[in-house]
C-alpha cells in the first residue's frame, strides 16, 4: 500500500544516508567552511540535492504526461542502482552558498559536516517511517555533537522542524535561518531600485514552526523592497504543493497546486517572489515557469545576496 | 480503490479545471462569510473551545452517552436503535419503512456512509433526496462532492441543463428558477410521503433531544409531515446536556458558513396533545412514530484508538475550503467523507486501511485545515500517523 516513491526515498535514507545518495558537499565547494565550532549550518538534503530534485521531478511529470503509470516507473528504477549518478548536480550555484555569503557579510562564522551532515529522516517521517525515523534519531543526534556546536541553524524547514520537535530534545538549540538572521542582521542592503516583492510561507515554517514575522522583518529592512502581501499568506498561506512527499507520489497534481500558488502570488503584482524552503522554491519555480511570468521566484538567502544586482 | 485507480480519477477530476473554478468560488464566498460571521459573533471562538472539551468529554464517554440517551428517548416515545454495522443499520430502518413506499430524505452524510438510498430503492421505494444539492447529486447519479454543499462541483449552467433534461421541462439557467422548480417538484413529495429519513447535527443525552440545523426548510418538512420519522446518527454526536447540544449546534452553523440558520429543529418525541382529558395521544399534527438508530459502525473503536480526535469533527465543512487538493478535485480527494479527515473516516468507519492507503498519502501535511478547525482537529498529523500503520502497521516507534 506504500507508494514506489516513497519505499524509493526510504531506501535511499536508510542505506545510503540520504535522498538520494549522492556527495551532497558539492555546494560548499572553495567555500572553506570549518568542521567545528559554536554554530553549525545544517544545510539539508533538499538545498543540497536542489538540482537532482528538479530533474528528478521534472522527468516524474513527463512520465505521467505521457501517461506511462509513475508508479511502476518508481518501481523500476529502484532496482536500478546507481541512477543517482545520472542527476549528480553540475553547476555550484546553490542558495546555499548565497545563505552562507550572508551570514559572513554579517560577520557569523558557521560550521558545515560536509559529507558527514546526517539526512535528518524527516522525508521518513512525513512518509510514514516514523519507526524508521525514530530508530535513527541516536545516530543523527551523534553526528552534529561531533561539531560541538551549540546552536544549529535549521535551512530546510522540515529538517528544523524535526531536529526540534520530533526527536524527543536535543542537545543544542535549533534554529531556522530567517529567525537567526532575523535576529543577528546589522547589514542595511539595498535594492538598485523600488521593488514590490512577495514572501511565500513555507508550510512547516508558518504553521508547524511558527515562524512568520521574521522572514518579512528581513524583507522590509532591504531598502527599495515594497512588500506585498497574497490573499492567503502567513498562517493562512497556500501550500506550493510539494508536502510530505505529495511531489513524488502525485507528480501532476503537485503541479497544478504549484500553478495555482504561483498564481496566487503573481496576482500581487511582484517583480520578485521570496521564500524560504527548497521545496518551496523548486514548486514555485515551475508553476511560474509554467504560467509564462518573467518573475524571479529566489531562496532567502539568494535574495539577500544578490539584492543590490537585482 | 487502488492507487492506480485512485490517480486516474484525479487526473479525470482536473481535466478542463471546472471542479477548481466551481470549488474556487465556493471557497472566496467562505472566506468571506466566515470571517464577517466571527468578527459578528466574536464569541464563536471561545465557544469553539468549550465545545472541544464538550467533545472530548463525550467521545470518551460514547457508549455510556448513548445508553442515556436511549433511555431518555424511549420514555419520550422514540423508539430507538444501536445499528453496530452499515448493513445493520440498513436493515432496520428497511424494515422500519417497508416496501413500495415513498420515502423524503434529509441531507445526511451518515446515510452515505450506509448508502441507505440505494438499500430502499431496492426494496422497491421511492427514495427523494430533499436538500437541492443532494437531489442534484442524486439526479446525476453521482457522489456528494462535500460535506454541506454536496453540488459544490456543478456550476448553474450545469444545474440547469440537469433540471431540464429531468423534470422534461425547460429550466432557465439562473438560480431564483432552479430552485423554484426544486420546490415544485418535491412539494408534492413530502404530502405523499409515508416515511421521512433525516440525520442529526448533534443529540443532547439528557433530555433525549435530536437537533437539526438547516437553511432550506426542507428537514423539517422530513420530519414533521410524514406519519414516521427515522433519524440515524452516528454514536460520536451525542453530548451530555441540551445546553452542550445548543453549544455544538452553534459553532457547528457558524463554520458550516449559516452564520445564523434558517431554522434549528429540535425534536424529542412524537407529535402527541394532550387537550382532550389531559390524556396524551400521539400523532397529531406530526409524525405519529419517530425511531432514532445509533450508529456505529466503527466508531466505538475509533474512540478508544489514538485517533479518536476525528470523532470530535462537526461536519461543518471548513477544511475543505482550506485544502488545496480538495480546491482541485473536490470530493475526488475522499470515499464517503472527504479530504484529510475522510481519509480518517475511511480508514477506520467507511472502509479500512487499504481504502484509506491512496487518501493518506494524498494529504500534503500543509496543515491549513487545522487552522481552520473550530476543534482544532489534527487532521495532518493523523494522517501520518495512518501512513506510519499503513507502513509498519501496529509495531509502535522503538
Amino acid at each position: 500500500m506504500v507508494p514506489e516513491a516513497l519505499k524509493f526515498l526510504r531506501e535511499n535514507i536508510l542505506e545510503r544516508g540520504d535522498l538520494f545518495g549522492l556527495d551532497r558537499s558539492l555546494w560548499a565547494e572553495g567555500l572553506g567552511l570549518k568542521r567545528e565550532g559554536r554554530t553549525l549550518f545544517f544545510a539539508g538534503c533538499g538545498y543540497q540535492f536542489l538540482e537532482p530534485s528538479a530533474r528528478f521531478l521534472g522527468l516524474a511529470h513527463r512520465v505521467e504526461g505521457w501517461g506511462i503509470d509513475w508508479e511502476v516507473t518508481w518501481g523500476l528504477w529502484r532496482r536500478l542502482r546507481g541512477i543517482g549518478r545520472l542527476l549528480v548536480p553540475k553547476g555550484r550555484r546553490n542558495p546555499l552558498r548565497d545563505a552562507v555569503e550572508v551570514l559572513r557579510q554579517e560577520g557569523i562564522d558557521v560550521a558545515y559536516l560536509g559529507g558527514r551532515e546526517p539526512c535528518c529522516g524527516a522525508p521518513l517521517y512525513f512518509a510514514g517511517f516514523q519507526g524508521d525515523f525514530s530508530a535513527r534519531i541516536p545516530k543523527v543526534v551523534e553526528a552534529l555533537k561531533v561539531s560541538g556546536a551549540q546552536q544549529v541553524i535549521g535551512m530546510v524547514p522540515s529538517c528544523t522542524y524535526a531536529l526540534r520537535e520530533l526527536m524527543g530534545g536535543v542537545p543544542f538549540e535549533v534554529i531556522p535561518f530567517v529567525s537567526f538572521l532575523a535576529q543577528k542582521m546589522k547589514l542595511r542592503r539595498r535594492l538598485p531600485r523600488p521593488m514590490k516583492v512577495t514572501y511565500h510561507d513555507p508550510c512547516v515554517l508558518a504553521r508547524y514552526l511558527g515562524v512568520i514575522e521574521e522572514p518579512r522583518d528581513i524583507l522590509r529592512s532591504v531598502e527599495g523592497v515594497e512588500l506585498v502581501e497574497p490573499e492567503a499568506s502567513r498562517e493562512w498561506a497556500t501550500c506550493c504543493g510539494g508536502g510530505g512527499g505529495f511531489e513524488a507520489v502525485f507528480p501532476q497534481v503537485s503541479a497544478h497546486l504549484a500553478r495555482q500558488r504561483a498564481r496566487e502570488l503573481l496576482e500581487t503584482g511582484a517583480e520578485v517572489i521570496v521564500t524560504a524552503c527548497p521545496g518551496c522554491l523548486l514548486q514555485l519555480q515551475g508553476g511560474v515557469r509554467s504560467l509564462g511570468a518573467r518573475v524571479q521566484v529566489l531562496d532567502m538567502g539568494e535574495f539577500l545576496a544578490g539584492a543590490e544586482l537585482l | 480503490m487502488t492507487f492506480r485507480e485512485y490517480k486516474r480519477r484525479l487526473r479525470e477530476a482536473l481535466k478542463g479545471g471546472k471542479i477548481a473554478e466551481a470549488v474556487g468560488r465556493a471557497r472566496s464566498s467562505y472566506r468571506k462569510n466566515i470571517a464577517q460571521a466571527l468578527e459578528e459573533f466574536p464569541h464563536t471562538l471561545d465557544l469553539a473551545k468549550e465545545v472541544r472539551r464538550i467533545k472530548e468529554e463525550a467521545i470518551s464517554r460514547m457508549e455510556e452517552l448513548v445508553e442515556e440517551a436511549r433511555q431518555r428517548m424511549e420514555r419520550n416515545h422514540i423508539r430507538t436503535f444501536v445499528a453496530r454495522t452499515a448493513s445493520e443499520a440498513c436493515e432496520i430502518i428497511a424494515s422500519l419503512c417497508g416496501r413500495g413506499k415513498v420515502i423524503v430524505k434529509g441531507k445526511s452524510l451518515t446515510s452515505e456512509e450506509i448508502d441507505l438510498r440505494e438499500h430502499l430503492e431496492r426494496l422497491g421505494n421511492e427514495v427523494y433526496e430533499t436538500d437541492l444539492g443532494e437531489l442534484l447529486v442524486q439526479l446525476l447519479r453521482s457522489r456528494p462532492m462535500h460535506l454541506l454543499a454536496p453540488a459544490v462541483h456543478l456550476t448553474k449552467e450545469e444545474v440547469s441543463e440537469l433540471l431540464s433534461r429531468f423534470l422534461g421541462k425547460e429550466v432557465p439557467p439562473e438560480v431564483e428558477a432552479e430552485v423554484r422548480a426544486v420546490r415544485e417538484f418535491l412539494r408534492e413529495k413530502f404530502v405523499r410521503a409515508d416515511v421521512g429519513i433525516t440525520g442529526a447535527n448533534v443529540v443532547a443525552a439528557e433530555t433525549g433531544t435530536i437537533v437539526q440545523i438547516e437553511n432550506e426548510g426542507n428537514v423539517r418538512l422530513c420530519s414533521s409531515l410524514p406519519p414516521v420519522h427515522i433519524t440515524l446518527v452516528g454514536m460520536e454526536k451525542v453530548v451530555p446536556r441540551l445546553e452542550d447540544a445548543l453549544k455544538v449546534a452553534e459553532v457547528t452553523w457558524r463554520y458550516a458558513n449559516y452564520t445564523v440558520p434558517a431554522y434549528v429543529n429540535l425534536i424529542s418525541s412524537p407529535s402527541k396533545t394532550g387537550d382532550i382529558e389531559k390524556v396524551t395521544t400521539y400523532g397529531a399534527h406530526g409524525p405519529r412514530e419517530v425511531y432514532c438508530v445509533f450508529l456505529d459502525n466503527g466508531r466505538l473503536e475509533l474512540s478508544r484508538s489514538p485517533f479518536r480526535e476525528a470523532l470530535y469533527c462537526l461536519r461543518c465543512g471548513g477544511c475543505l475550503y482550506e485544502c488545496p487538493l480538495f480546491g482541485l478535485v473536490a470530493g475526488y480527494f475522499g470515499d464517503r467523507y472527504f479530504g484529510g479527515i475522510g481519509a480518517l473516516w475511511t480508514a477506520f468507519v467507511t472502509g479500512g486501511l487499504e481504502d484509506a492507503a491512496p487518501l493518506a498519502y494524498s494529504c500534503l501535511a500543509c496543515g491549513r485545515c487545522k487552522v481552520r478547525c473550530p476543534m482544532e482537529i489534527d487532521t495532518p498529523g493523523m494522517c501520518l500517523e495512518l501512513r506510519r500503520l499503513i507502513a509498519e502497521g501496529d509495531r509502535r516507534p522503538s
